[in-house]
């Protein structure tokens, strides 16, 4: 991160709107921090995602070290290796100063996790759908008391993300058309947090989770048998009801943006009706692609922006091989989808040249 | 205020900086989105809008083409199928030609022209039945579009001839090559991302701006290294088993000294030396797993080695965080010094 100087910094939150969020012991708290960034910069995303991966892989080995030295007849023995090595990792990670000792306790907190399901899935002997109920509803447990505790974002996401994972398989396996679309729902949500002002930076990685979990499900969703109840009912190519949710989230993203002037009324209702057309004939994945390309630059998220710009070509290789709908059918939406996006491309293009007409 | 929308340079530092300030919890959210809507106006929505709606545009169609041919394969006659794909080449050009070869619009056509001579090969070779293997097909449009890349000067014309590329080398390695000539294809095809960095990084030492994006010397340096590394660890390994020359090994140092040397002292880029340090420490934990695991697998060698995972990454965290810090400071002291002179 380039460190701004202060003066800039100065110019943009003495603006009334950021003055007002911020206050005096706000804003005398971010010179103060930034001073002390200019002596000693944050650490870059990169050096961090790599160190949390190389803390996943450490925690590997110790559950694989946990489960051998253990009988592995003893699931409970797993269960309660998993909740010491979960309460060892609280007071190391509470070490700011000691990068080994914070790695220590996330590799002691992933173990600690994974222990803690593998020893309650294999306590269950039943059908593999049932054993992800069980995962899930563990996970959903472990999650909720860790997340308190364990103040790392790395193993919230992992936990909020393991958490969703398990509940996809269930819901797949069962095959459970609505409540795949009431998790849908949740997950949308969940990613509504992101527009929150009030957001506390303890929860901030469960939408990214949500967000995770969401595009991975949207893109297998064609696999799946297909779900939308409508076009069963009228054995016609239909929009997916999820389809209609993505709208709603668009709604409310325009709405949110309106309301803080980023965007035009006319150009709120313009888009809005450009994303209702792909919907009814588009797949969801497109319209995931663009919400989540939106949401990333009304956050100026970078996280989010790289992972929206590599979802598409992802989906677009997943979407080949979806099996209910015929190649003929994807080449028509997708051809069609991109020709609405290019014509409003040249729609803004020409408003674009009319406003600049106008104004001279 | 520039309005205009270039992806990920679009942010000013001062909402980067609101950004981390919140997520290391020294202020609230609210201040952050406060600023993004005294900074985002919907002239900047206007361009975000137009950029993504040609790009994904674009891609969309293409997508779609690639579909349809691979629907309609077996019922449309050859001379259909060329006269498709060649008539999409003719206009790809041509658009690109009107629309200006350095503006978006016209590399969004160069590349999605690039695209389609692979699709022409693909079905030339369908069609005609040459026998020819796949690494030929990639290797062909390689060199046909090579041209292009150089004329277009587009970073995204040149990542995807560097990918046919290494995809032909690959393939190569994959179909005919035996398993020693298989790593000295890697090595090869981590050869010529390195040789298109070398050569951009030659080029901005000397004021140049070709293929001047940040991202891609990120990109370009991940492809060198990793293609790098794999041979340097196949070596490590059947060093003792074959007395496989430690060649390899010696060949991912060198790039791995040179690059640091490089991205240390001259370009102080942090991201490039994440990347090196953590190539580094991947291939010294491979080092001591084949050690530590020469006898097979124990239940305490499995508790050690995830300790000194631990240790060797929070090492490298630790040694990175001191390295941006100086680096830091020598910037801030050259910028000191600059102000000076300029007084």
């Amino acid at each position: 991160m380039r460190v701004p100087d202060r003066e800039s910094v100065a110019a943009l939150t003495g603006q009334v709107p950021v003055r007002d969020a911020l206050g005096e012991n706000g804003r005398a708290a971010l010179m103060e921090w930034l001073a002390a960034a200019r002596r000693q910069p944050p650490d870059p995303l990169l050096m961090k995602v790599l160190a949390g991966a190389g803390a996943w892989l450490a925690s590997l080995f110790i559950v694989a070290f946990t489960l051998t030295a253990l009988i592995v007849d003893e699931q409970w023995g797993a269960i309660v290796s998993g909740v010491v090595l979960l309460v060892a990792s609280a007071p190391l990670m509470r070490n700011e100063q000691s990068v080994f000792l914070r790695q220590m306790a996330l590799a002691f907190a992933m173990a600690g996790d994974l222990l803690v399901i593998v020893g309650a899935t294999f306590l269950h002997d039943g059908a593999l759908t049932d054993v992800m109920l069980v995962a899930a509803v563990v996970q959903l447990v472990v999650a909720a008391v860790a997340w308190f505790f364990l103040d790392h974002p790395a193993f919230r996401f992992a936990a909020a993300l393991a958490f969703f994972g398990f509940a996809t398989a269930w819901l797949i396996g069962k095959q459970h058309a609505v409540l795949i679309h009431v998790l849908f729902a949740a997950e949308l949500l969940a990613g509504a947090l992101w527009f929150r002002a009030g957001l506390s930076r303890r929860f901030l990685p469960l939408p990214y989770a949500a967000a995770t979990a969401f595009l991975v499900t949207i893109a297998f969703l064609e696999l799946m048998e297909r779900t939308s109840w409508l076009a069963q009912e009228f054995e016609t190519f239909a929009p997916m009801p999820v389809a209609f949710m993505l709208v709603a989230a668009f709604a409310a993203l325009i709405a949110w943006l309106q309301g803080r002037g980023q965007v035009t009324r006319q150009a709120g209702v313009a888009g809005l009706v450009v994303i209702g057309v792909l919907a009814w004939f588009s797949t969801p994945g497109v319209l995931a692609a663009l919400l989540l390309l939106a949401a990333a630059y009304a956050l100026a998220d970078r996280v989010l922006g790289t992972g929206a710009a590599l979802f598409l070509p992802w989906f677009l290789y997943h979407y080949y091989y979806a099996m209910n709908v015929t190649l003929a059918q994807k080449s028509a939406v997708l051809i069609a989808s991109g020709v609405l996006l290019l014509a409003g491309f040249a729609l803004l293009g020409s408003r674009g040249r009319q406003k600049g007409e106008a104004s001279t | 205020m520039d309005i205009r929308y270039r992806p990920f340079k679009d942010d000013a530092a001062e909402i980067r900086a609101l950004d981390q300030a919140y997520r290391a919890g020294i202020i609230g959210r609210g201040p952050l989105l406060a600023a993004l809507a005294v900074q985002r106006t919907p002239s900047h929505w206007l361009n975000w809008a137009r950029f993504w709606l040609l790009v994904y545009g674009v891609a969309l169609v293409l997508a779609g083409v690639v579909f349809f041919f691979a629907y309609n394969w077996s019922a449309m006659h050859r001379f259909e199928k060329f006269a498709l794909i060649e008539a999409g080449i003719a206009a790809c050009i041509l658009l690109a030609w009107r629309s200006g070869w350095r503006g978006s619009l016209g590399q969004a056509f160069l590349v999605a022209g690039a695209v389609l001579v692979g699709v022409l090969l693909a079905v030339f070779g369908q069609v005609y039945q040459t026998g020819a293997d796949a690494w030929q097909l990639f290797f062909a449009w390689a060199a046909l579009i090579f041209i292009w890349a150089l004329a277009g000067n587009s970073a995204a014309l040149w990542l995807l001839w560097i990918t046919v590329a290494d995809l032909a080398i690959l393939l190569n390695a994959e179909q005919v090559q035996s398993r020693d000539a298989l790593m000295n294809m890697l090595l090869l095809a981590g050869a010529v991302p390195l040789a298109v960095l070398g050569l951009r990084e030659v080029l901005l030492m000397r004021g140049g701006n070709w293929l001047a994006d940040a991202w891609l010397r990120a990109v370009l340096l991940l492809a060198g290294l990793v293609f790098f590394s794999i041979p340097a660890m196949a070596g490590i390994v059947d060093a003792a088993d074959e007395g496989e020359p430690l060649a390899w090994f010696a060949g991912w140092l060198a790039l791995a000294v040179a690059a640091f040397c490089v991205y240390r002292w001259t370009f102080r880029d942090v991201l490039a030396l994440t990347l090196i340090v953590f190539d580094a420490a991947t291939i010294l934990l491979v080092v001591i797993a084949d050690v530590l695991f020469e006898r097979g697998i124990e239940e305490a060698v499995l508790f050690v080695f995830s300790m000194i995972i631990i240790g060797v990454v929070g090492g490298a965290y630790y040694w990175l965080r001191r390295l941006a810090t100086a680096m830091h400071h020598e910037s801030n002291g050259m910028d000191r010094e600059v102000e000076h002179a300029s007084a």
